[in-house]
C-alpha cells in the first residue's frame, strides 16, 4: 500500500490500541491481588467474639471476612447487609429484620435467622469472653442471660427462618449503627463448634466477600468468596501485610511491592506531587486535643481553661508542623466537621492578650505549671504534638511539663483521674450522639476522660438520646456544642484527616470517614498496570 | 569432653530457674493490666468492667504471686508455655512458627559477620600500615558506630528501591532473598567488632617467638599465616563472637521491626505493648536459652581450637 495509507492505518491502529488500553483502565475487571499494609498494631483475631472497636486494624480485616445484619456506608449511615430490610416500632424498641434469601456462609450453608441469634448470644455469653458486649447490652433479657439466670436472651427472637425480632429495653437511636460493628458479625455454629472458640479466630467462617486463605506471621492472605451474596468481589486476592512504620512502607510502595499505604503529615509533602501516588484524603471523626482534668487545680476554673484555648495559634500549628493535612480547630466547636453539625458556634482563636487577661481575672497573673501525659511516639496525637505549642504557653506565663507515658498507662491514669492533663485523639464513633457521651458526667471512668461535669449538658444529652426527629436532635446537639465549647473542658487542636496513598492501577476506593481502614474492598479493582494484576 | 558438656547442660537448670524468677518479678512490676488492654473497648460511655474482670479470672491474674509463679514453672516443665493474652494462640505453636525466622536471621548474620570480619581483620593485619589496613579499620569503626536500623533503611532504599535488586521487606515463607538485607544490616556492626579483634589478635600472635621460628624454618609466609598465626588468633575472636551474639539476638528485635520479619524479636515488642505476659515470658526464655546453647557451643569450640584447653 502507499506510504500515506500505511501511515493512516498505523495511526488508526495506534488510536484503536490506546482506546482499548483506555477502556481497560475504566472498566472494572476481575482478578488481581491487592496488597495492603497494616499499621501500627497487628491483627489479633478474625473472630467477631474477640474484636474490639478500638482496634481498627483487627476490625477492618474482620469486616472483609464477616457480615452482620447491617454495614456502615461512606455517608456515616447504615445499609442492608445480611438483613435486606427492617422495621422499627413506633416507640423505637422493637426492631424486625428481614434477612435476605440465599446469602451463604463461606462453608456453603445459607444464613438464616437462627444463625444471628446464635452469634449474638455467643457474643453475650458470660462464659465465652466476648469483648463488645455493649452491642446488645440494651436488649431485653440480656442482663439475665449474662447473670446466668436465663438460658438465652429473651429479646432476640427467631420469628421464622428469615425474620429476626430484637426488642430493646428502651429507645436507643444508636442501636442500628452499632450493629454495623465488627463484633456483631454472624457466624455459623457448626464451624465454631468444629474448632472451638479458641481456634475459630484463626479458622474463621463468615458471610463476607473474602475468605481466609493463609495467615503466616505478619501477613494475612484473603481470597475471593465466589458465592458472596453481593456478587463475587473483583479482586482474586486481598493481602494485609504489617509494616512497622513509614520508611518500610514508603520503600515498599516505591518498589511497587504494596498497593496502598497510610501517609502522614510528616511524609505527605514528599508524596503530594508524586504521579505514582493516588491520593485518597478523608476528614475523619477524630479530635486531637489536650484534655484538662477539670477537677484539678487551676483547671477547675473555666477562665483558665478558656485562657489556654486563646493562647495557641492552631492555624500556624497545622500549617507549619502538620503541613496543612488535618483541619485546624480554630473557631471550631467540639464536633469534627465530618458530623456536619453546624451549630453556629464561634470557638477560640489566637489571642495571647485575651489569654493573659483571663488568667489574671482567674487569679493567675503570673501563670502556673501543669503537666501533660501522652504517648511519646505519636507525632500527631502524642507528646510530640504538644511540643510545638510550649512556646505559646510560655508566652502567657504558663509552664507546661511534658511527661511521656506509654499509652496503656495514659489510659489507666485517665480513667482514675490520676493526671493533670493529657494529650490524645478521641473519636471513632460513627454517630455524634455517641461522641457527645464523652461530656456526660455519668461517664467518668469510661469515655469522659476530662472529668467534665455540667448538669445542663447532662440533661441535654439525655434528651437528645431520646429525640427521634433528626432536625430536633441536631439542634440539641448544636446547643450542647455551644455550651461545652464555652466551658472549654479541653483544647481542641485539630481534626484528623487521613491520607491513603494507592498505586495508580487501583480503582474503587471510597472515602470512609469512620475509618479509612473499614474499606469496602469488594468494590476495589486492579487494572493491568499492576505487577499483580 | 562429654562429661564437660553434660555438666554444662546440668548447669543450665539453675540458670533457667533464676531467669524465670527474674522474668516473673520484673514483669509483675510492669504498670498496666493485660486484661484491661484486651477488653477495654469502651463505647456508649461504659468501660467494659465485666469483660475485664472475666479475663482476669480466666487468666488467673487474681491469684497470689507465688501461685502464679508455680503455675508458670509447672507449665514449663510440661512443655506448656501457656496461651497468649493478646490473641489466644497456643504459645508453643507460636514460638515454633517464629523461632526459625529469628534463627535464620541470626544465623546468616553471624555467618556474614564472621566471614566478613575475619576477612577484613586478616587483610588489615597482614597489610598493616598500608592503605588496605586503613580502609579495613575505617569500615570497622563505621560498622560499630552506626545504628542497625539506619543501615537497614539505607540498604532498603539503595538496594531494594533504587536498584530493585532485592525485596524491600517481608518474609515470604523463608525465601533467602528476603533475608539478605536484614542479615547485612544486623551483621554490619559485628563485622566491625570481629575485624578489629581479628587484627589485634593476629598482630599479637605474629610477634610471638614460635612464629619467628616457623618462618626461619623456611615455611612459606602463607602457611605460617594460615596455620600458625590465624589459628592461634582465633580463641579471643571466638570469645567475642560468643559474647556479642547475645547482643545480636537482642538486636534482632530492631531489624525484625524494620524489615517486617515475623520472628521472636517482633513477638517480644508486640507483647510488651499489649502487656501479653505469657508471650513475653516465652520469648525471653527462648532468647536466653538460645544464648546459653550458643555459648556452650563456643566453649566446646575452644577445646577443638586450642589443645591446651581441655575440660
Amino acid at each position: 500500500m502507499t506510504r500515506s495509507s500505511l501511515a493512516v492505518v498505523l495511526i488508526l491502529g495506534m488510536l484503536a490500541a490506546s482506546f482499548v488500553v483506555g477502556v481497560g483502565q475504566d472498566q472494572p475487571r476481575y482478578g488481581g491481588t491487592f496488597v495492603n499494609m497494616i499499621n501500627p498494631s497487628e491483627v489479633i483475631t478474625l473472630d467477631p467474639l474477640r474484636s474490639s472497636i478500638t482496634d481498627a486494624e483487627t476490625g477492618s480485616v474482620i469486616m472483609q471476612v464477616h457480615r452482620g445484619l447491617v454495614r456502615w456506608t461512606p455517608e456515616l449511615s447504615v445499609e442492608p447487609a445480611l438483613a435486606e430490610s427492617w422495621e422499627i416500632s413506633e416507640d423505637g424498641t422493637v426492631y424486625t429484620f428481614h434477612l435476605r434469601h440465599g446469602a451463604s456462609f463461606q462453608n456453603g450453608r445459607e444464613v438464616i435467622a437462627q444463625d444471628c441469634k446464635y452469634s449474638f448470644e455467643r457474643l453475650m455469653d458470660p462464659n465465652r469472653g466476648g469483648i463488645s458486649v455493649y452491642i446488645f447490652g440494651n436488649v431485653v433479657g440480656a442482663d439475665e442471660f449474662r447473670n446466668g439466670e436465663a438460658e438465652s436472651i429473651a429479646g432476640i427472637k427467631v420469628v421464622d427462618n428469615y425474620t429476626l425480632r430484637i426488642t430493646l429495653k428502651g429507645m436507643d437511636l444508636t442501636f442500628l449503627t452499632t450493629l454495623g460493628e465488627p463484633g456483631a458479625g454472624v457466624v455459623p455454629s457448626e464451624a465454631v463448634e468444629a474448632v472451638g472458640d479458641g481456634q475459630f479466630g484463626r479458622n474463621p467462617v463468615g458471610a463476607g466477600p473474602f475468605m481466609l486463605e493463609s495467615w503466616r506471621g505478619d501477613t494475612i492472605t484473603l481470597k475471593a468468596f465466589e458465592e458472596y451474596y453481593g456478587g463475587r468481589p473483583y479482586l482474586d486476592t486481598l493481602v494485609f501485610r504489617r509494616l512497622s512504620d513509614y520508611p518500610a512502607a514508603g520503600a515498599a510502595f516505591q518498589a511497587r511491592e504494596i498497593d496502598a499505604f497510610l501517609s502522614n503529615p510528616t511524609n505527605y509533602p514528599r508524596w503530594q506531587n508524586d504521579p505514582n501516588f493516588q491520593e485518597l484524603k478523608v476528614a475523619e471523626l477524630w479530635t486531637r486535643h489536650l484534655g484538662f482534668n477539670n477537677e484539678w487545680g487551676p483547671f477547675q476554673d473555666k477562665r483558665v481553661r478558656q485562657a489556654l484555648n486563646y493562647a495557641i495559634d492552631r492555624d500556624a500549628y497545622v500549617g507549619v508542623y502538620l503541613n496543612n493535612v488535618p483541619i485546624s480547630a480554630t473557631g471550631a466547636g467540639i464536633f469534627p466537621p465530618g458530623f456536619n453539625i453546624s451549630s453556629g458556634v464561634s470557638g477560640y482563636y489566637y489571642s495571647p492578650s485575651k489569654a493573659k487577661e483571663l488568667l489574671a481575672e482567674a487569679g493567675y497573673p503570673d501563670g502556673f505549671t501543669f503537666s501533660v501525659v501522652g504517648d511519646p511516639t505519636a507525632a500527631t496525637w502524642g507528646i510530640p504534638a504538644i511540643e510545638p505549642l510550649l512556646p505559646y504557653f510560655e508566652a502567657i506565663g504558663v509552664h507546661c511539663k511534658l511527661v511521656p507515658t506509654e499509652y496503656g498507662t495514659v489510659e489507666m491514669d485517665a480513667l482514675t483521674g490520676n493526671y493533670e492533663s493529657y494529650v490524645d485523639s478521641h473519636g471513632g464513633e460513627p454517630i455524634a450522639l455517641q461522641f457527645v457521651q464523652r461530656f456526660h458526667s455519668k461517664n467518668f471512668g469510661a469515655t469522659n476522660w476530662l472529668r467534665y461535669s455540667n448538669p445542663v449538658v447532662d440533661a441535654l444529652i439525655d434528651e437528645a438520646v431520646l429525640t427521634v426527629d433528626d432536625v430536633e436532635r441536631t439542634e440539641l446537639l448544636g446547643e450542647i456544642e455551644r455550651i461545652v465549647t464555652d466551658d472549654a473542658p479541653w483544647i481542641a487542636i485539630n481534626f484528623s484527616t487521613v491520607i491513603f496513598g494507592t498505586q495508580v492501577w487501583i480503582h474503587g476506593m471510597q472515602q470512609m470517614p469512620i475509618d479509612l481502614k473499614y474499606q469496602q474492598y469488594e468494590k476495589v479493582w486492579v487494572d493491568e498496570r499492576s505487577p499483580r494484576a | 569432653m562429654l562429661v564437660f558438656i553434660i555438666r554444662r547442660l546440668l548447669a543450665f537448670i539453675p540458670t533457667i530457674i533464676a531467669v524465670t524468677l527474674i522474668i516473673f518479678v520484673v514483669l509483675s512490676l510492669l504498670p498496666g493490666d493485660a486484661a484491661f488492654v484486651r477488653a477495654a473497648g469502651f463505647k456508649r460511655g461504659v468501660a467494659n468492667t465485666e469483660g475485664i474482670e472475666q479475663l482476669r479470672e480466666e487468666w488467673g491474674l487474681n491469684d497470689p504471686a507465688y501461685v502464679r509463679y508455680f503455675r508458670f514453672v509447672g507449665g514449663l516443665l510440661r512443655g506448656d508455655l501457656g496461651t497468649s493474652y493478646r490473641t489466644d494462640e497456643v504459645l508453643s505453636e507460636l514460638i515454633k512458627e517464629r523461632l526459625p525466622v529469628t534463627l535464620k536471621l541470626a544465623g546468616i548474620s553471624i555467618l556474614l559477620a564472621v566471614v566478613g570480619g575475619l576477612t577484613l581483620g586478616y587483610l588489615a593485619a597482614i597489610h598493616r600500615g598500608t592503605i588496605i589496613d586503613l580502609v579495613c579499620m575505617v569500615t570497622a569503626i563505621v560498622g560499630v558506630s552506626v545504628p542497625e536500623f539506619w543501615v537497614g533503611l539505607m540498604l532498603m532504599l539503595v538496594v531494594a528501591v533504587n536498584w530493585g535488586l532485592l525485596p524491600t521487606s517481608g518474609y515470604s515463607a523463608g525465601n533467602i532473598l528476603f533475608l539478605i538485607l536484614p542479615s547485612l544490616a544486623l551483621g554490619f556492626r559485628y563485622i566491625g567488632l570481629i575485624a578489629r579483634v581479628t587484627r589485634s589478635s593476629m598482630l599479637d600472635v605474629a610477634s610471638q617467638d614460635y612464629v619467628r621460628t616457623a618462618l626461619s624454618k623456611g615455611l612459606s609466609l602463607c602457611r605460617v599465616r594460615g596455620k600458625h598465626i590465624f589459628r592461634n588468633a582465633l580463641v579471643p575472636i571466638l570469645t567475642i563472637v560468643g559474647l556479642e551474639s547475645g547482643w545480636l539476638f537482642a538486636n534482632t528485635v530492631v531489624i525484625e521491626e524494620v524489615f517486617g520479619l515475623p520472628g521472636i524479636g517482633r513477638l517480644l515488642v508486640v507483647s510488651i505493648l499489649g502487656r501479653d505476659i505469657p508471650a513475653m515470658q516465652a520469648a525471653i526464655l527462648v532468647m536466653v536459652f538460645a544464648f546459653l546453647i550458643l555459648n556452650l557451643a563456643i566453649d566446646v569450640g575452644y577445646g577443638f581450637l586450642d589443645p591446651r584447653i581441655r575440660y
